[in-house]
């Protein structure tokens, strides 16, 4: 699934100055916005005024989603449906899991990656996700494949 | 136990993503002192059925789910909010099921609607209050049911258990139907992404197809998605079916790449929902499906999809069994004609007041009466803490089939399954479904 | 006191039960707590017989009812519905109906479509899946096979174990390397020694009989009517019966009727199934002007029959689904008179008696199924009787009814019909299953169910949820 913004759209809101008050460009605060490092409120110029539209664009954008700092997963609640295309794709399921690989749902004391608690996805055992091993390549299965864009990898 | 945020602690064997907010069921999101669970519960949300699902309850009330969509968790809200019902003006059940009996006595004859979303036993009580009403029984779908079984008869039907689907099919079409709307665990338990024993690689092994009146979600998970109008339905399953290099692609550009995948496919699942179909364009695909089986080196199955009653099945099988149609009875001559008419409009010229019966979907996907029906005098039974939409005179609560209590629900391909009935405090009180209209018939025997 | 506990004596009839060698002498049986009893002296009925004809309540075994969206054909087409077939079953006389087909999926869908039917007992065998159960043949892993078996009879509570077809075959080129041919399974199922597993029961599709004969023994041949398409059938089905081997076999009365097989085509107005059996499970009409060979076989063979053959009658017919013409049937196997040509030709001017019509549809189907208390009358079997007022000279109108209209039947000693008219008491009805050591939550149950759809808890019956189920 495509993400929902890029650092292009996403400079577009920002000031554009270089002020370097954040200690970075625009550009480059853009990035860390992206992955969910900063937040608009690190930049002061867009906390005034006259960037109050453009801050809250930036927070649509951006949504309100926790990163999570070993996968970098960013789970939008409002849009996951429960689905569980997610834990049926996860390649660390499809090869430990034959159950969940054939669609079914992981048992409450299965060791699984995700599994949907209350109708949204959630990590259960992070640090199995492929994302986790620094050198491994960056797997994207869940949000490659979650058809609400519900999920963001960064 | 582990120490989460805000000093809730957490079971290590479910973990989760601790996010310090109180979870959907308007309870704080603990599983601390959990005092009851329940594993591989059924849920009737929909024809999925799916039974792997988790309850974790705290004194007596549900505080979470595991492996539940978001269709089942809306479905459980309902019984966990303090106040469920709007209030009735009728105090005691007894009074509510008099006066319900009242209007159906005055203003008769009745049309039951809605049992598709009961329990097997809730089914049949509700056919034999009909009967002895002498209205007409009808589910939710059953313009669609009635159009698609009489095809299946008449024409000859091929179908599939919803394991041979995810095991040999290598193309799913989603005709005007998207599961991601109304059956959310579809795709990943069935259709699509679940890896059977022929397709290994799961959505990998697949080309999924859909076909819409407009543009829906399920569109991006698509290889092609067509959207057809019901005027060209008829026309357009025309030229997929002949598949002779079409000369004509309809002013689809990506009819000739369809066309060479369904050459190049084994195994063609459509997931149809049959009361959005026009009728010609039914007959068409039962034709096409019957055109590819006959030959028998490929094989095409029809499967409708049924998106009001989670058990839908149960009520054509109850239908068949009872009375040797599969759509539901008139029992009446009047009655029957007008249910042969295959239309809402016809059976609202007959009939004088409605039973309704809920206890299916919540949420965005619940039902509503058709609008020719809304002017008639309403009689509610609902385990739903949102009123009706629909001006109802009698309004009455009952327990949630498949949590409140027990039951048989039918999956979506035939096979039966068991809902248990979780012991939770929310139920006391709330009668059965199948309680209130066996009351109801008690009192008109009397 | 319950009607099931009644001391009942029937007097004067004449007794036919092959497994006693009783050949209508006359004799009273006497029945107390539902079972075939010694004599008593203080009998709570008695019934006289009036020299009618007894003998043990007929078994049928191979009567398809309860596959998913059976019954949506059945009402479509005009058949009976379920509950009817269980009174047209008990007017014949008969307390047992067998499905011989269930998968570990479907294995709900039946139990409760059977338990649905009124008057009878039920049972059905498991279908293996050699999909997933290959492994272990093509590894000749027998114990593997057998504890997989053993799991499944346990899951579903099948009563044996049932093959839809003799080998295994993909459709995919590239699976190839995982079929299994029939004598590779053959072999295989020749070395198993497992009293709960084999005989494994033989679904005889057109094209079965070809297989070598001796190996062919080693199964139960279920449905044979279709297999009889041609002159070399019917000679390997004669020879298969000569050395032992055990076949069902529906007869054809010469009328369209429907008909169950397995097959990749269909055709218009067919119910076509995917249940997991390696071809779909197809409802279609069954026309005998188009397979006169294949049903006038059947009626030869019968004309050939002898009392070793293990050889049992399917009211249900050649097509596996509708009972209603086999009174119909009886009455030409008891009558030389008024046969229609095809069945004069298949039977050759030969006339059977009531002690083999016993034979044929009460003593050898409960030896098939394995129901030792039924399809005989000896002292602790089940009492389950039937009574038929049929009498010498009968034309074969008379004999029709007669036989479609049972004097009087009792099942685990209740009362059933008396007089020619159903008494309105209910017999106690059962799911007869397999007795298999219960191993509670057995790995062996989850492998097996790995790959359904459902939970492995989802998959187990569960007695009470679907009527009563008794083991045998």
């Amino acid at each position: 699934m495509a993400r929902r913004t890029s650092i292009y759209e996403l400079y577009e809101y920002l000031p554009k100055t270089n002020c370097g008050q954040c200690g970075l460009s625009c550009m480059g605060f853009a990035g860390y916005l992206l992955s969910r490092d900063v937040r608009p409120e690190d930049c002061p110029p867009l906390c005034t005024d006259a960037f109050e539209e453009a801050r809250q664009q930036l927070g649509a954008l951006l949504g309100d989603g926790v990163k999570d700092p070993l996968t970098g997963l960013i789970v939008d609640a409002d849009r996951c449906i429960g689905c569980g295309i997610c834990v049926s794709v996860c390649p660390v399921h499809a090869a430990n899991n034959r159950e969940v690989s054939l669609g079914k749902g992981p048992r409450a004391d299965d060791t699984v990656v995700l599994r949907i608690v209350d109708g949204c996805v959630q990590l259960s055992s992070r640090e199995l996700c492929n994302r986790a091993i620094p050198s491994a390549p960056p797997c994207k299965a869940c949000a490659d494949n979650c058809p609400t864009d519900a999920m963001e990898l960064v | 136990m582990r120490e989460g945020a805000e000093g809730v602690k957490v079971r290590p064997d479910v973990g989760g993503q601790h996010t310090g907010k109180t979870g959907p069921y308007g309870l704080r999101n603990a599983l601390a002192g959990s005092q009851t669970e329940y594993h591989s519960h059924v849920c009737a949300g929909c024809s999925c059925l799916c039974d792997d699902i988790s309850l974790y309850l705290e004194g007596g009330r549900i505080v979470r789910s595991l492996n539940l969509c978001r269709i089942g968790v809306t479905r459980l809200l309902t019984i966990t909010a303090e106040k469920r019902l709007p209030e009735t003006p009728f105090p005691s059940l007894r009074e509510s099921v008099r006066r319900a009996l009242d209007i159906f006595t005055e203003r008769g004859p009745v049309v039951c609607i809605g049992a598709d979303s009961l329990d097997q036993a809730g089914i049949v009580a509700s056919a034999e209050l009909a009967r002895s009403l002498r209205g007409v029984w009808v589910p939710w779908a059953f313009e669609g049911m009635s159009r698609f079984f009489e095809h299946a008869v008449r024409c000859g039907w091929a179908t599939a258990l919803l394991d041979e689907i995810r095991d040999r099919a290598d193309i799913v079409v989603f005709w005007c139907v998207d599961p991601l709307v109304t059956h959310h665990r579809h795709l990943s338990r069935y259709s699509v992404f679940a890896r059977g024993r022929f397709t290994e690689r799961g959505a990998a092994d697949r080309i999924v197809i859909g076909v819409g009146r407009d543009r829906t979600p399920i569109e991006p998970l698509c290889g092609y998605f067509f959207v057809v109008g019901p005027e060209k339905e008829a026309d357009f399953i025309g030229a997929v079916a002949a598949s002779t290099g079409a000369r004509d692609t309809l002013g689809y550009k990506d009819l000739p790449m369809l066309l060479r995948a369904l050459d190049r496919a084994t195994y063609i699942a459509v997931f149809v929902d049959p009361e959005r179909l026009t009728d010609a364009g039914l007959a068409a695909l039962f034709e096409w499906s019957l055109s590819i089986n006959r030959r028998g080196e490929k094989r095409m199955i029809l499967f409708p999809l049924w998106t009001a009653g989670a058990n839908a099945v149960g009520f054509a099988q109850a239908s068949v069994d009872m009375f040797g149609t599969a759509w539901g009875r008139g029992f009446s001559e009047d009655l029957e004609a007008a249910l042969r008419k295959r239309t809402w409009e016809a059976l609202a010229d007959q009939v004088g007041c409605v039973l309704m019966i809920e206890s299916g979907p919540a949420g965005p996907t619940r039902r509503s009466l058709p609008d020719c029906l809304e002017d008639k005098p309403v009689v509610v039974l609902t385990p739903f803490k949102e009123p009706p939409v629909c001006r109802a005179c009698v309004v009455i609560p009952t327990a949630l089939p498949g949590v409140e209590t027990e039951g048989m629900f039918f999956r979506a391909d035939g096979l039966p399954l068991h809902a248990g009935r979780v012991e939770c405090c929310t139920g006391k009180g709330y009668p059965r479904s199948e309680d209130v209209l066996d009351q109801m018939l008690l009192e008109v025997a009397l | 006191m319950s009607e099931a506990r009644k001391k009942i004596v029937l007097r004067n009839g004449r007794v036919f039960d092959p497994v006693q060698g009783w050949r209508g002498e006359v004799r009273d049986i006497y029945i107390a707590d539902g079972r075939i009893s010694e004599p008593f002296r203080d009998p709570d009925e008695v019934i006289d017989t009036g020299l009618r004809a007894v003998m043990a309540g007929g078994i049928e075994p191979c009567c398809h009812l309860g596959t998913p969206w059976a019954s949506l054909w059945r009402a479509g087409a005009g058949f009976s519905p379920i509950d009817r077939i269980g009174e047209i079953y008990a007017r014949m006389g008969y307390v047992h109906v067998h499905q011989p087909l269930m998968t570990l999926l479907t294995a709900g869908a039946v139990r409760y479509a059977m338990s649905r039917i009124p008057f009878v007992d039920t049972s059905a065998w498991v279908s293996l899946d050699l999909r997933d159960l290959g492994t272990t043949v093509r590894a000749q892993r027998k114990a593997e096979f057998v504890e997989s078996a053993r799991a499944l009879l346990e899951l579903t509570g099948g009563i044996g174990v049932f093959l839809p077809f003799p080998h295994l075959k993909h459709r995919q080129r590239h699976y190839a390397q995982k079929n299994i041919s029939a004598k590779t399974l053959f072999q295989f199922i020749s070395s198993l020694t497992d009293a709960d597993i084999v005989p494994i029961a033989l679904w005889a599709l057109p094209g079965v009989l070809d297989n070598d004969r001796d190996s062919l023994c080693l199964f139960h041949l279920s449905c044979a009517g279709a297999a009889l398409g041609s002159e070399g059938d019917f000679e390997r089905a004669c020879a298969l019966l000569a050395v032992g081997g055990s076949v069902d076999l529906g007869l054809s009365t010469g009328m369209p009727c429907m008909a169950v097989t397995a097959a990749e085509r269909c055709s218009p107005g067919d119910l076509s199934v995917d249940m997991g059996m390696g071809a779909p499970i197809r409802f279609g009409h069954f026309d005998p002007s188009f397979n006169r060979e294949m049903c006038r076989n059947g009626w030869r063979l019968l004309c050939l029959w002898e009392e070793r053959w293990h050889l049992s009658l399917s009211p249900a017919g050649i097509g596996g689904c509708e009972p209603d013409a086999f009174p119909q049937a009886v009455s030409w196997l008891l009558e030389g008179h008024g046969r229609p040509a095809m069945v004069e030709e298949g039977l050759g001017g030969r006339v059977f008696g009531l002690y083999e019509v016993a034979s044929l549809t009460r003593a050898e189907p409960a030896r098939c199924l394995g129901l030792a208390d039924r399809g005989h009358l000896e002292i602790g079997a089940r009492a389950d009787v039937s009574v038929y007022e049929v009498a010498a000279g009968m034309q074969t109108r008379d004999l029709s009814r007669a036989m479609g209209n049972c004097w009087c039947l009792i099942k685990d000693g209740v009362v059933v019909r008396d007089k020619g008219a159903f008494t309105g008491l209910k017999p106690p009805r059962r799911f007869r299953s397999k007795m298999v050591e219960t191993r509670g939550a057995d790995p062996r149950q989850s492998e097996v169910a790995l790959n359904a759809s459902l939970r492995c808890e989802h998959l187990k019956y569960a007695a009470g949820l679907d009527g009563a189920t008794e083991v045998t």
